[in-house]
């Protein structure tokens, strides 16, 4: 091999230097490539319908989608715009701190337009700048310590794969489950009214508290949101959801829905009436006549403690039930017993447990309200309204073992009697 | 790009055309010997005189009847060996380099007349080629390391190390050797151990000054005169004054940011070799710049805000050599190096407030306790160097860390013989680093704290080596050290939160020092009272004031201290049996022991239950307490070397070696704990715990003890002293004595060295190295002290952990390649290169915070054995440093080096529990609360809606980025960095005129290049929201708005490159020799 004169191997040393120098492109290191979601697969639903409440008014039911093909929610974070002929009729009382995720819980259920939820049923719906709008809105978010606008979902609503709910993610990261996360219903109620968080439970839907879901997950949507904003005009409504972006473009996503039929379903003649068994296992029969035009009725069941046991990862009460029932007329339903938290060591708990406040309420509807919802759907444009368009609910007074404020207890429990 | 530029480096370091490494292990002094043979005939030549000069050293001897010659204790230096005897030609062998700790072998043919003289076998030096050597061990002298760093005078002892075979800077930027963590290996200076008495880390943060001769990094064993250093040693040997006399002076200039470093060097001898002294000072000023130029620090991230802004270094090296005796055979050595390291810690501010009265702390700590910023003051003592309640870094203008060190020997040698030489010395050395941090390492999320850690290290050595003969080289050797720690640790804040009861709540005994009848309504406010109480004169405040009046003073700060002094001692004995020139062999054996001295446990008996710590036995009263079984009190270790050496030819070489080494436990991980005489003064005062009176219902007033007191915290404390101390243990100190055993390594090591043409040597080294015992951090369950049996979660069944403690459940092994090629001439091109290939497992979860110095290992993942490929190092690293001289002087010198990429990732499987079974769970942020980063480090989410199970999660987005089932289960980007110097010695003349760009590429991310950010908000995959980046909590610093800092400190996407390495900076130097 012939030798590199000196000389030019300086050269070539020199050279090399300076074709590495080229790599540097500029003294930065590029950022991973990291994949984008193609958010135009997702696709966004609306139905709206009539809602009748125990007492006879009515109000708004907003049922939504936002899936990707798969089923899933379709973003963690967005800010919906409810736009339809109705006037927002809460009032704009509220006011709103600066955005700060350390207010937890208590500063999501206050944005949104809530006094404290603590168990005790005393709400006082706000609607913020929504008031007085033909408007239902969300709030963008913004940079903690700064002012956040007054809505009436807040900060942390959005529209996740089955309706609306304050689960928008927080940098922390955090898995945001847990009744905390469920509006309670109807917003805008004024104050004793009803409002309660609708969760699905087993045995219609799988059981979580078996240790085997995440920490504080209770259980599944029902799609549902309704505004105590009294009888719904007919008219065209819509959705609009932005989906904020960081590192990416925003998106903006809209369904519209009408309602054509704003006399919705009757209501209920009556409570349902709860039988509890009388063996231990804490299971419950529960009897009711659905109105005419209810296609099918999901009965949710809340053991509301004090003693209702926690499994796994997750912490006790609420522990949330659902049966289902088709059509309308005179049904029967059963809690089995035993359904309750499994111990860690695969031990079962009884359903209702000794002792426990719980809450029966029955809710027909005139679509397919619990074939819509996850896990079981995965479609990506499930069906969400019935035959005439609409998506109508109907609620029973609720029944049940329990003391608050407005209501009182119709079935006295003969477990409850037995403790006493 | 990258890619491509990946092949480039790996052409130029497979086309690098020059090279040089050296062999030694940690000592003072080496060997010459060698054989002188008839050129005609091979017979031996008996009798003929030999002298071995250079400009520091003489020796002289004979060859004995079978031609052999040894010279032992043979200062390091250049030597020419001389060979004389009638009838045969005088011969000189000249460039005979002799490293500490390495046996020089000069083979010379001798002819009787004045014809050819045959070709001499000069086995001394060939840089990487060192056919002799049994030992993996790599000299750089002098003009070596200005090679590798591009200049002579570079004190940055880490990018140094990061250029040699066998080292690599962890992901930290730390030196670490062979994979090892940083605490695992030893640092020398002159024979002297140079690590932190207390914590194990370089004692001298990692510098190095002109003082230095030669420096020798042995990655592995050792030989058996090398003991404690773990994973490896690097030994520095110092200059010494020669005749004639030399000096230098070297000046460096740095125009941005500010620096300036100048130093001065001057060694001489007598003629006749009686006395020699060498003197250097070296003096250095710097500013910093993290990023591009003109960045605000704001924009660059999490560690740079209030990060070191200036710099200030002295260092000054005194040897002084007298010889004595016939023919100088004895010596006395007096050894004295002053280090002086000081930083700023006002990057990007101009102040810097203490905790106490900072708006950060005053919302955070006020929010938590209820406090007004008026009580937390009233409330926090000062820091120890903090002036007044409002009072500054800026304004005070004190350095945020300083870092006095000294080395301090006396050394007597003497060489009873040319093949006998004798070694004692005494020696002292000291290091403590204080750190002056208001903010703590300038993070949000930790409050401020002052601490000293370092200590003094006190010994004597005899060494002695006797050639035995032409075939052995007996060595043997003992030493006693003590390790004395300093530990300061103050931290008034943090007394807040663990007093106050946010970490254990039950013992809130702050509130005790609250006055509710203190005339000042904003002192006065109890903020646990409950509305009952108001306008009852009752309150659950003010305890104190029952026993101490009105004012109860403030709260005690956390105080740390270390007491458990080390004893080390150690004796050795190996035999170099060489049976011919072409083989050698090394036995030896080495004792390493050591002595924890923990505080007497004398009187643990008459003491209430557990507040004696430290009884060896398992519970003292019924309660348990630690146990320091005599393994780990008194560990005494031993340690078989076996290493040979065979020459095939004059051109190739094998080595092979075993051996078995060890590193003691930092003190630092042994006896970190709080002192109960620390609260004294309430040695008679009943414990209270305002927390739990008020939850029993007891009202205020009335006497409610804790119950957190004694190694399980769940005793009763039988007096608020009791109670304050427990607190303080249990949230900042852990368990007071942990017993933990050494680590010991096997290791194997096998090198082919080969010597190509043009003095081009060649040593490629596969190791292995399996560590036993290693040290890692691990909760511990917690027990009931009635039953024995572990509390457990009554939800989930899981066993409740307490404290954190010291262990030797760490695992580890480590497989490698070291590749060493190097070429030294006077003239034309000299290079050395070297890479290094790791191959890493242990069981520390990658990636953590911590692993690569003092590791935490989650319980889940050491219950189901969970093993990892590291996370703290790069898997390749080279360098290739190539310098080319003229004969006019010109000297061009770049040094390139190439990091494969860093291991990066949480990885898609993280140890949990599910129900009490532990299990390998999909890594989301519902299964994120199992990971060391916690929920923030999760990769993908769920859909909250719909979240599926822990086992099978519904994944609704991730970060957008593939990752591996394991953390770190991905490499970041490679990266190439490149330095060079260009100097002009004129000649004939004194002088050199150079400059030197580092960072010639701009390479300003840091060295993982991305990073995690756990601040990220997911809105589908890649796309993240609007908050990302932000803090939980608002902050306001006196610099900058919320908004900025906290978006800037996460950043908004997934995954971050954060600049905040200096960009390249030119450097102008000036050095006279003469």
């Amino acid at each position: 091999m012939r030798a590199i004169p000196k000389r030019r191997r300086a050269v070539l040393l020199l050279a090399a230097t300076a074709v590495l120098a080229g790599c540097g492109g500029g003294g930065g290191v590029a950022e991973p490539p990291v994949r984008q979601a193609n958010l135009s697969t997702n696709t966004l639903q609306l139905a709206v319908g009539v809602a009748t409440f125990p007492d006879g008014s009515q109000g708004l039911n907003v049922v939504s989608t936002f899936r990707q093909p798969g089923g899933l929610s379709a973003t963690l974070v967005n800010t919906p715009t409810i736009s339809g002929p109705f006037t927002n009729p809460a009032p704009a009382s509220t006011s709103c701190p600066g955005s700060s995720f350390i207010a937890g819980l208590i500063g999501r259920a206050y944005l949104a337009g809530f006094a404290q939820y603590s168990g005790a049923f005393s709400v006082a719906g706000a609607a913020g700048t929504d008031a007085g709008t033909h408007t239902i809105s969300g709030s963008p978010q913004v940079a903690p310590a700064n002012p956040v606008a007054c809505t009436s979902l807040g900060e942390g609503g959005g529209v996740f794969a089955y309706g609306l709910s304050l689960q928008n993610q927080t940098p922390d990261q955090t898995l945001n489950v847990g009744p905390a996360y469920w509006y309670p219903q109807p917003l805008f109620a004024p104050r004793l009214q009803s409002p309660v968080r609708y969760v699905g439970g087993p045995p219609a839907y799988p059981n979580v508290r078996t240790g085997t879901y995440p920490a504080g997950f209770v259980g599944y949507p029902q799609g549902f949101l309704t505004f105590a904003i009294g009888a719904p005009p007919a008219g065209s409504y819509s959705l609009n959801v932005l989906v904020p972006a960081a590192n990416a473009a925003s998106a903006t996503f809209n369904a519209s829905a009408a309602i054509a039929a704003p006399a919705g379903l009757p209501p209920f003649a009556a409570p349902p009436s709860v039988t509890e068994d009388p063996a231990a296992g804490g299971g419950l029969t529960v009897s009711f006549v659905a109105p005419a035009g209810v296609t099918e009725s999901i009965v949710d069941i809340v053991d509301i403690g004090p003693n209702a046991a926690g499994s796994g990862s997750n912490p006790a009460a609420p522990v949330f039930y659902t049966l289902v029932a088709r059509g309308s007329g005179a049904q029967v339903v059963t809690l089995p017993p035993n359904l309750g938290p499994v111990a860690p060591n695969g031990s079962a708990s009884p359903s209702i447990l000794p002792g426990d406040n719980y809450v029966v309420s029955v809710i027909g509807a005139d679509y397919p309200l619990f074939e819509a919802g996850p896990p079981a759907n995965t479609a990506a444009t499930p069906t969400i309204s019935g035959a005439n368009g609409q998506a109508d609910l109907t609620f029973a007074p609720p029944n049940g073992n329990f003391s608050v404020a407005g209501y009182s207890s119709r079935t006295r429990s003969p477990l409850s009697r037995g403790t006493k | 790009m990258l890619q491509t530029c990946s092949r480039v480096v790996a052409l130029v370091l497979a086309f690098g055309i020059v090279l040089v490494p050296e062999v030694a292990a940690a000592g003072t002094t080496g060997v010459i010997n060698g054989r002188a043979t008839g050129a005609h005939d091979g017979k031996p030549v008996a009798n003929a005189s030999v002298t071995a000069a250079s400009p520091s050293a003489r020796y002289t001897g004979q060859t004995d009847a079978s031609g052999f010659f040894a010279f032992t204790g043979v200062t390091p230096d250049t030597y020419t060996v001389s060979f004389a005897k009638p009838g045969f030609e005088p011969f000189a062998e000249s460039g005979v380099t002799v490293a500490a700790d390495q046996v020089a072998v000069v083979n010379v043919p001798l002819t009787a007349s004045l014809k050819t003289i045959g070709s001499t076998v000069a086995r001394a030096n060939r840089g990487a080629y060192q056919p002799a050597q049994t030992q993996d061990t790599y000299t750089v002298t002098t003009t070596q390391l200005q090679t590798i760093q591009g200049k002579s005078g570079v004190t940055d002892e880490k990018s140094l190390l990061a250029r040699m075979p066998g080292a690599s800077l962890d992901v930290k930027g730390l030196p670490v050797l062979r994979g090892g963590r940083v605490d695992e290996e030893g640092y020398a200076f002159e024979g002297i151990e140079q690590t932190n008495a207390f914590n194990g880390l370089s004692q001298n943060v990692y510098r190095i000054n002109s003082a230095v001769g030669q420096l020798q990094l042995t990655p592995g064993p050792g030989d058996a005169s090398s003991g404690n250093t773990g994973t490896g040693v690097i030994n520095l040997v110092a200059k010494r004054g020669t005749y004639p006399a030399f000096s230098s002076f070297d000046v460096e200039a740095l125009a941005q940011p500010f620096g300036n470093q100048y130093s001065a060097e001057y060694g001489f001898a007598t003629k006749d070799g009686r006395f020699s002294n060498y003197v250097m000072y070296l003096g250095a000023r710097g500013g910093a710049q993290y990023g591009p130029f003109g960045t605000p620090a704001a924009q660059i991230g999490t560690t740079v805000f209030y990060s070191p802004a200036r710099t200030f270094a002295s260092d000054f090296v005194e040897n002084f050599v007298y010889k004595f005796g016939r023919d100088n055979r004895q010596s006395l050595q007096v050894l004295y190096q002053n280090q002086q390291y000081d930083t700023t810690g006002t990057y990007g501010g101009t102040v810097l407030p203490y905790a106490t009265s900072d708006p950060y702390v005053n919302f955070l700590t006020g929010a938590f306790l209820g406090l007004s910023p008026q009580q937390l003051r009233q409330l926090s003592t000062l820091y120890p160097l903090q002036q007044s309640a409002s009072s500054t870094l800026g304004t005070r203008g004190a350095v945020a860390t300083f870092t006095p060190s000294y080395t301090a020997k006396l050394q007597y040698t003497n060489s009873l013989n040319p093949s006998t030489f004798l070694s004692a010395k005494i020696y002292e050395t000291y290091g403590v680093t204080t750190s002056d941090a208001p903010y703590r390492e300038a993070r949000l999320s930790t409050l401020g704290v002052y601490g000293a850690e370092g200590g003094r290290r006190d010994g004597v050595a005899l060494d002695l080596s006797k050639q035995l003969g032409s075939k052995h080289l007996l060595q043997a050797g003992t030493k006693y050290e003590v390790n004395v720690p300093t530990l300061q640790f103050v931290d008034p804040q943090d007394a807040l939160y663990a007093f106050g009861g946010i970490a254990n709540a039950n013992s809130s005994a702050l509130y005790a020092f609250i006055n509710p009848n203190d005339p000042n309504p904003a002192l006065a406010n109890c903020p646990i009272d409950p509305p009952s109480l108001a306008g009852t004169g009752r309150s659950y405040c003010g305890y104190l004031t029952a026993f101490l009046g009105a004012n109860p003073g403030q709260v005690p700060p956390i105080q740390q201290g270390s007491h458990a002094i080390r004893q080390d001692y150690a004796a050795y004995v190996s035999d170099t049996f060489a049976p011919n020139d072409r083989l050698k062999i090394a036995l030896g054996l080495r004792l390493d022991g050591a002595h924890y001295q923990l505080p007497s446990t004398a009187g643990c008996d008459s003491l209430a239950a557990d507040t004696c710590q430290y009884a060896q036995t398992g519970s003292v009263n019924g309660h348990p307490v630690v146990d320091v079984p005599n393994s780990a009190r008194n560990p005494l270790i031993p340690q078989p070397r076996l290493a040979a050496a065979y020459r095939f030819s004059g051109n190739d070489a094998v080595r092979a070696s075993y051996g078995r080494s060890v590193e003691f436990v930092p003190i630092k991980l042994v006896d970190q704990a709080d002192t109960p005489a620390y609260y004294a003064r309430y040695a008679n005062i009943p414990s209270y715990d305002a927390f739990g009176a008020m939850a029993a219902g007891v009202p205020p007033g009335q006497p409610f003890p804790a119950r957190t007191c004694g190694i399980t915290a769940d005793r009763l404390c039988t007096s608020f002293a009791d109670q304050l101390h427990w607190t303080d243990q249990m949230v900042a100190s852990g368990i007071p004595i942990v017993p933990a055993k050494p680590e010991t390594f096997t290791n194997y090591d096998f090198s082919y060295q080969h010597l190509f043409p043009h003095n081009v040597g060649l040593r490629v080294t596969p190791f292995y190295r399996r560590g036993y015992d290693a040290i890692a951090l691990v909760a511990q369950v917690r027990l009931n002290p009635v039953t024995g049996q572990p509390f457990t979660n009554p939800a989930t069944g899981a066993p409740q952990y307490g404290v954190t403690a010291t262990t030797n459940l760490g695992r580890d092994s480590t497989t490698g390649i070291e590749l060493a090629l190097s070429r030294e001439t006077q003239f034309g091109l000299s290079a050395q290169i070297s890479a290094t290939y790791i191959n890493e497992f242990s069981n520390v979860v990658p990636t953590s915070p911590g692993e690569d110095f003092e590791p935490q290992i989650p319980v889940p993942s050491i219950v189901l054995g969970n093993m990892y490929r590291v996370g703290f190092i790069s898997p390749f690293t080279a360098t290739a440093a190539l310098s080319y001289r003229t004969r006019s002087g010109w000297r061009v010198n770049p040094v390139l080096t190439y990091t494969r990429g860093f291991p990066l990732g949480v990885g898609n499987l993280v140890a949990g529990q599910v129900n009490g079974v532990f299990t390998n769970l999909p890594n989301t942020n519902a299964t994120g609360n199992f990971s060391v980063r916690g929920v923030g480090g999760s990769p993908a989410y769920v859909d909250p809606q719909n979240p599926g199970t822990l086992y099978k999660p519904n994944v609704d987005a991730t970060r957008g980025l593939p990752e591996g089932a394991s953390p770190g289960g991905f490499l970041s980007s490679p990266s190439v960095n490149a330095d060079l110097s260009v100097e002009y010695s004129p000649r004939p003349g004194k002088s050199t005129f150079g400059v030197i760009v580092t960072n010639l590429l701009s390479r300003t991310a840091n060295s993982a290049s991305y990073f995690l950010n756990d601040r990220y908000q997911p809105v589908a995959t890649g796309i993240s929201g609007p908050q990302t980046g932000y803090s939980a909590f608002p902050v306001t610093f006196p610099n900058h708005g919320v908004g900025q800092y906290t978006l800037v400190e996460h950043g908004n996407q997934p995954y971050l490159v954060l600049n905040n390495q200096p960009p390249a900076a030119v450097r102008f130097y000036y050095q006279v020799k003469m």
